[in-house]
């Protein structure tokens, strides 16, 4: 017996007193187990569930289609195929359906009886043809309820009558099908370019000829999952089976299709021989009848000709009798017009001697009146002689007065002198006597007389002078008046002289006149004369013209007649060629249709010649992409294994060898006695062992239990978000990982509990009895920096010397904490990484909005319509036409499938698609001869700027071009190239088969208006399809959103793992530091100062941790998104800052929850410990 | 005039399910400054009872406390730690230091929460340290731990110096030395010392001697002249 009774009694004490450190430990390892059972389980327990329910639905094995179709009698061949169960044939069809707004495509199958059975939500089947299951999302959508009903038309040129033969149809049940796992329901080439939804209905609702595909179920591969080795070698020998009939069934149906298209081609044919016949006779009748008309035309003109001929004649004659009429009647106008000019002349000249006349009588007057005014001139002249001898003697007898006069002045003028000078001499000497003269009267009066006298000779002067002017005017007056009448005289004389030759000439003019006068009376009676012969040759020549008149009005008449004849002669000629012209035309139509005809024949033999055997292909699930997918999905998750449940492990060992450690300690003296009484050490050390080892196995029961139902169940139901089709979810206990997650927790705990005992068991009993050594305090590192040391306080410097004595719980607290900051950073990384594919890749990279794909780029007729389109938009603004080629890239030995994307111009390229390296964020201009290659395509293939990379069209074409740069890319590996860049290296220009489009500035439409959007581009012959950014980033980010709950997982165990290594860090401290502690609060720390002399600990060390989470933490994102990286996606590398912060808070946050708990304990600490002795 | 320490029918009673434990009976007595008091008694009288009531460790059930003029009895939370920290000065039987810490660093530990407080090295002097202040007490012998932890009660300048069983841990010599240490202090600084023990053979050095028994003061008496502990033979 391993152990006594009493052993086993203190075993279970042990427990119960020790319960935390218990309980902390079997966490630790139901953690680490469930994680790693959960996580390695959720691959199976996926492909289980999905196993599950395709067995329950009978989903179909293999499907058959043929290129050809399949028929009846292939279904009936396949299903007596060894091991096939059943076969059933199918038919779908894609139609339109005015659902909410917009049409929508619909998806309508036929029901392939117990093969591929819907899961009805409510309702039945269809038993008529225009009954149908509908889509549970189709009627979520559209608030479709039983009894409602569709109605689907035609999304083709083809008409609905040739596939189907109801358009109506009554929603009898509503459910899923199993051919759906998630809510897509991919895409259609009509409407909107993607299915909306489905509906289901009976076989005899089609009219299509042939099935579509047929199912092929074997019963027996049930007994096998469907993703096992097993099964898939009964699909390959299924496989076989099938391809070795189908030789045969494709060469049956390759006749019965030959077979009946030759009917139907010899049938046309002689359809054809027929109308040509007919059409043959009726051109021949028409023809005939032309020819008449043309013969009747024909003598009709011969009969015009005749009688124009002869009309001619006599117009002729006519003609030169009008002519010689106008010829005389000229000459007799000449002669009349010279008899007006002499007439006029005569006229002129009888005018002229008129107005002579009239100037010599004129002439006559003035010579009379001069002749009169002579003769007075001369009685005035005569007068004017008098006169002068008058003046004469007036000037003689001024002259005398004049003398006169003077002579008598100038004596005075002397005595008045010389009684002055006397006077003078009187007057000097009364001066001289001093007496003045004007006292003596006298002389006063004398002077005064002589005063009077000078006056008077002054006055008389004045008329002296008076008087010689009138002397001097009267001699003057004389003067002028005699040499007046000298001129009057001389005038008088010239004027009789001219008079005399005047008259001379007057006389001679009168002579000349009478003259002229006689002349003119003479040339008068000569014109009369030659006035009356013109008027006899005129009155001849109108009677002649009379004659020649009445000939032409019959001329005319004649002529009328001729134009009637021809008009209608030409009219009938005109409606003969238009007859013929149609005749013509008619026969060249025939014979075009003809031709045509003959060349529909032509090409329907060859093609029926040409037809090639029909092939089945014989197809697995592996084709049906959302299987394929959930399949994928789970292996990510099952990665995930390798290294999650690693951390949790770690964790618990530190955990056990820590507690287990801190156990064989306190019990060294129990050990010692237990010892010294004989117990060997195995029987010790067993309570240990057997303390972690069924804390151990109670948590790996635990584990187990969680781990393969919960955490299973929660990633099926996070899938589920995605998978929303997929209604089994099977979680079912994996024996063989829970006994290795097991194992491996034993190995741990027991492992790290072996290592606490070994050294107590090995030492002497004596040596255990005494009291413990107490860790020693030792110096650190930093004492040696006395500098910072000084000025530390003493609970730090406590705090810090704690923290190096302890080496194991440091290890295992920064690990544990930095494993829990590590998860959550994964947590958020991991978002992170997948948020950035959406929003780098659709927000920075894939600028344009909108894509289309194109019919012809080639066809100018087409494009001009779409340009027009676009143009005429004002959503749209500006597009680029590209060329988007799928082929193989390759590098050593290497090859990827790629997107090769040239635009029309490489200028444009920025607008739409932005190239820039995802570090240095250097933007890139395509040059005309690099490829610009995406960043994860670089990684795979290993290519550096520079390189040569290989492009693959096939095996035998291959062609060369230079890495340009390597761009950011996070969706499939694409490779750029400018136009030019492409003609250099494939030596041919590029094809535009896509259109990239971008809205108008501003323009965000929502949902609906993108889907009109789409259908109006789909309604133009150009388009082919069209996937609108926006949507396919709204599919991507739904698809994303299934990870947060992964998130949630791992922030949940981030909590766990945070909480038991703290609790159990803080659990140990206080229970082995109990006593210090005590001692501590009884020197009278206030409770909050006794809590920071222990929470500082946990401070540091949860600082630490999270130092340590952030490198733990960042290998580890990198690791996952590694792990679970899809190849066509590269996911966004680096983490959020944000997502530190974040995980830094959280963890400490768990650090915070963990100390208040604790402040508790601290508070409940009995200070009177202190007192008691060390045990 | 009062003394300075007064307890006044002071009574601990735990209730142990149905049954009451009278670990304090109604216990009087009375301590003058400066004294060196030594209270005896065989285990289970109670001696611990006065100690955690004197020290304002627990609080008593009834009855009156009175140090330096205040009621410690009805002291409560916080009120009771200052006074722990301020007024108290603690020597334990088991030294009861903070292993991590020097001698020096152990000593103003306690000081840091002290406003009145002494010079730490200074103390350290006074209990015959000085050289062994950067060790730690894993490197000293039990009397030396014994100083640091007297040296520590002193530094904070107390009121009242309570030693429960000072020499509890200590061979003969040493536990001499010890209470030769405490002896001087109380003379020399005029400092209020309550030792606490149960060896009888202590009562001598004391100025007074308080007998407890059964929850109860049986006897108290003063010594005229006390005899220096170096005359005492146990």
């Amino acid at each position: 017996m391993l152990m006594s009774k009493g052993q086993w009694k203190d075993f279970f004490i042990e427990i119960k007193k020790s319960l935390s450190r218990y309980v902390s430990i079997m966490f630790m390892v139901a953690l680490g187990t469930a994680f790693f059972i959960g996580l390695r389980s959720s691959e199976p327990d996926m492909q289980g569930s999905l196993d599950t329910y395709m067995d329950q639905v009978g989903y179909m094995n293999i499907r058959v289609l043929g290129t050809l179709g399949m028929t009846d009698a292939d279904v009936e061949a396949l299903r007596s195929v060894e091991g096939v169960t059943d076969a059933r044939g199918m038919y779908t069809l894609d139609v339109l359906s005015d659902l909410g707004d917009s049409p929508k495509v619909i998806h309508v199958q036929s029901i392939a009886g117990r093969i591929n059975q819907l899961q009805l939500d409510s309702g039945r089947l269809p038993e008529l043809p225009d009954e149908c299951v509908a889509d549970r999302h189709l009627c979520e959508a559209f608030g479709l309820k039983l009894g409602d009903r569709i109605t689907v038309y035609s999304g083709t040129d083809d008409p609905l009558e040739d596939s189907l033969a109801v358009d109506t149809f009554i929603i009898t049940g509503i459910g899923i099908s199993p051919d759906y796992l998630t809510g897509e329901r991919g895409s259609a080439n009509i409407g909107t370019g993607s299915i909306t939804g489905f509906i289901a209905v009976e076989e005899g609702a089609f009219t299509t000829p042939a099935y579509t595909q047929v199912y092929v179920r074997a019963d027996w591969l049930d007994r096998y999952n469907c993703f096992s080795d097993e099964y898939e070698a009964g699909i390959e020998e299924l496989t076989g089976r099938i391809e070795a009939i189908a030789g045969q069934q494709c060469e049956i149906r390759y006749l019965d299709v030959t077979e009946e298209a030759r009917e139907q081609l010899a049938d046309a044919r002689k359809e054809l021989e027929d109308a040509k016949a007919e059409a043959d006779e009726e051109f021949a009748d028409a023809w005939e009848q032309i020819l008449d008309g043309k013969e009747q035309i024909q003598s009709g003109w011969d009969e015009f000709n005749a009688s124009k001929e002869e009309f001619d004649q006599g117009k002729a004659e006519y003609e030169s009798g009008l002519k010689s009429y106008y010829e005389n009647l000229v000459l007799i106008e000449d002669g009349e017009r010279q008899i007006a000019e002499a007439k006029a002349l005569l006229d002129e000249k009888e005018a002229e001697l008129k107005a002579g006349q009239a100037q010599l009588d004129q002439g006559w007057a003035e010579y009379n009146e001069g002749k009169a005014q002579l003769d007075q001139a001369k009685v005035l002249m005569d007068s004017g002689e008098a006169q002068l001898a008058l003046l004469s003697a007036a000037a003689d007898a001024a002259e005398m007065a004049y003398g006169g006069a003077s002579a008598a002045l100038q004596v005075e003028k002397g005595q008045v002198a010389a009684e002055q000078a006397a006077l003078d001499g009187q007057k000097a000497a009364m001066e001289l006597l001093g007496q003045s003269w004007e006292d003596d009267p006298a002389l006063v009066a004398q002077q005064d007389a002589l005063n009077v006298r000078a006056e008077n000779i002054r006055a008389r002067e004045q008329e002296l002078t008076s008087l010689k002017k009138a002397a001097e005017d009267a001699n003057a007056l004389y003067e002028s008046s005699r040499e007046q009448l000298e001129d009057g005289k001389a005038q008088y004389e010239a004027g009789v002289a001219e008079l005399e030759k005047g008259k001379a000439e007057l006389d001679a003019a009168q002579s000349q006149i009478d003259d002229g006068a006689r002349q003119i009376t003479e040339a008068r009676a000569q014109l009369a004369e030659k006035e009356k012969e013109l008027a006899a040759g005129k009155v001849a020549l109108e009677d002649g013209k009379k004659q020649l008149d009445e000939a032409g009005i019959t001329i005319e008449d004649g002529e009328t007649q001729l134009e009637d004849g021809r008009k209608e002669l030409e009219s009938g000629e005109a409606e003969l060629n238009d007859s013929i012209q149609e005749y013509e035309k008619a026969k060249a139509d025939a014979m075009e249709q003809f031709a045509d005809a003959e060349e529909e024949l032509a090409r329907a033999e060859r093609k029926l010649a040409e037809m090639e055997k029909p092939e089945w292909y014989i197809l697995d699930r592996n084709t049906i992409q959302s299987y394929v997918e959930y399949d994928l999905d789970g292996q990510k998750i099952g990665a995930l294994a390798d290294v999650f449940p690693l951390l949790f492990f770690f964790v618990a060992a530190l955990v056990s060898l820590t507690t287990m450690t801190r156990m064989v300690e306190e019990q060294r003296t129990l050990i010692g006695t237990m010892k010294a009484l004989g117990y060997s050490s195995v029987s010790i050390a067993a309570k240990y062992i057997l303390y972690a080892l069924s804390a151990t196995l109670a948590g790996s029961l635990l584990g187990v239990l969680v781990g393969s139902k919960a955490i299973p169940w929660v990633v099926i139901t996070a899938y589920g978000i995605m998978y929303t089709d997929m209604p089994v979810v099977i979680t079912d206990i994996h024996a063989g990982y829970s006994v290795m997650a097991t194992l491996m927790a034993l190995g741990c705990t027991v492992g790290a509990t072996w290592m606490a005992c070994h050294r107590a068991l090995t030492s002497q009993p004596a040596a255990l009895m005494r009291p413990v050594a107490p860790a020693k305090g030792k110096r650190i590192l930093l004492e040696h920096l006395p500098f910072i040391w000084k000025r530390m306080s003493f609970s730090v410097k406590s705090t810090l010397r704690n923290l190096f004595r302890y080496k194991k719980r440091l290890f295992m607290t920064l690990f544990g904490i930095g494993a829990s900051m590590a998860l959550l950073l994964v947590g958020y990384g991991v978002q992170d990484s997948l948020e950035i594919i959406v929003t780098r890749q659709y927000g920075t990279l894939w600028i344009y909005d909108t894509a289309v794909y194109l019919e012809d780029g080639d066809d100018k007729d087409l494009m001009a319509e779409l340009d027009e389109y676009i143009t005429e938009n004002p959503m749209l603004m500006d597009w680029l036409d590209v060329n988007s080629t799928n082929m193989q890239a390759e590098n050593e030995g290497v090859t990827k499938d790629i997107t090769l994307l040239v635009p029309e111009k490489a200028e444009k390229m920025s607008g739409f698609v932005d190239l820039h390296h995802r570090v240095t964020g250097e933007h890139y201009e395509m040059d005309d001869h690099s490829a610009y290659v995406s960043e994860k395509l670089a990684e795979k293939l290993e290519l550096q700027v520079g390189d040569t990379m290989v492009f693959k069209v096939d095996e035998t074409q291959k062609y060369e071009a230079t890495v340009g740069a390597i761009v950011e890319n996070y969706m499939q590996y694409y490779v750029y190239m400018s136009p030019e860049a492409y003609e250099h290296t494939f030596d041919e220009e590029p094809e535009w088969n896509q259109r990239l489009i971008n809205y108008a500035q501003g323009v965000e439409p929502d949902q609906t208006r993108e889907e009109e959007l789409a259908r109006e581009f789909l309604e133009l012959d150009s388009v082919i399809s069209v996937v609108s950014s926006e949507s396919m980033r709204e599919t991507i980010s739904t698809m994303l959103t299934a990870l947060d709950y992964v998130v949630v997982i791992l922030i949940g165990a981030a909590a766990l793992l945070a909480f038991v290594v703290l609790y159990n860090l803080n659990n140990i401290n206080i229970t082995e530091r109990k006593r210090e502690l005590a001692t501590i609060k009884l020197l009278g720390f206030y409770p909050g100062e006794l809590a920071a002399y222990v929470y500082r600990e946990n401070i540091i060390l949860t600082a630490l941790g999270i130092a340590v989470g952030l490198f733990l933490g960042t290998w580890l994102t990198t690791y996952v998104l590694n792990t679970v990286e899809i190849d066509m996606l590269m996911f966004g590398r680096g983490i959020d800052p944000m997502s530190y912060v974040m995980a830094s808070l959280i963890t400490a946050m768990f650090s915070v929850i963990v100390n208040i708990v604790m402040y508790f304990r601290l508070q409940k600490i009995d200070m009177i410990e202190s007192l008691k002795s060390v045990e | 005039m009062s003394a300075f320490v007064e307890l006044t029918d002071v009574k601990k009673i735990y209730q142990m399910g149905e049954v009451q434990i009278k670990a304090a009976n109604g216990i009087n007595f009375a301590i003058e400054k400066g004294e060196f008091v030594v209270i005896v008694g065989p285990s289970g009288a109670g001696k611990t009872t006065v100690l955690n009531i004197l020290g304002g460790m627990d609080t008593a059930t009834s009855g009156q406390v009175m140090v330096d003029g205040v009621d410690i009895a009805g002291l409560k939370g916080k009120a009771l730690t200052k006074y722990r920290r301020e007024d108290i000065g603690f020597v334990f039987q088991f030294y009861n230091l903070v292993q991590n810490l020097t001698a020096l660093e152990n000593v103003e530990l306690s000081l840091q929460i002290c406003k009145n407080h002494l010079d730490a090295e200074a103390v350290l002097t006074e209990v015959g340290l000085a050289d062994r202040k950067d060790n730690f007490p894993s490197q000293l012998s039990g009397g030396e731990q014994q100083r640091v932890s007297i040296a520590r009660a002193l530094a904070k300048n107390p009121k009242l110096l309570l030693c429960d069983e000072p020499t509890g841990a200590l061979d003969y010599q040493t536990g001499k030395a010890v209470l030769k240490l405490l002896q001087q202090t109380c003379r020399e600084k005029n400092m209020t010392v309550i030792v606490i023990t149960h060896n009888s053979a202590l009562t001598p050095m004391a100025d007074r001697v308080i007998k407890i028994k059964n929850g109860q003061v049986s006897r108290t008496w003063v010594n005229e002249q006390p005899i220096p502990v170096e005359e005492i033979e146990w």
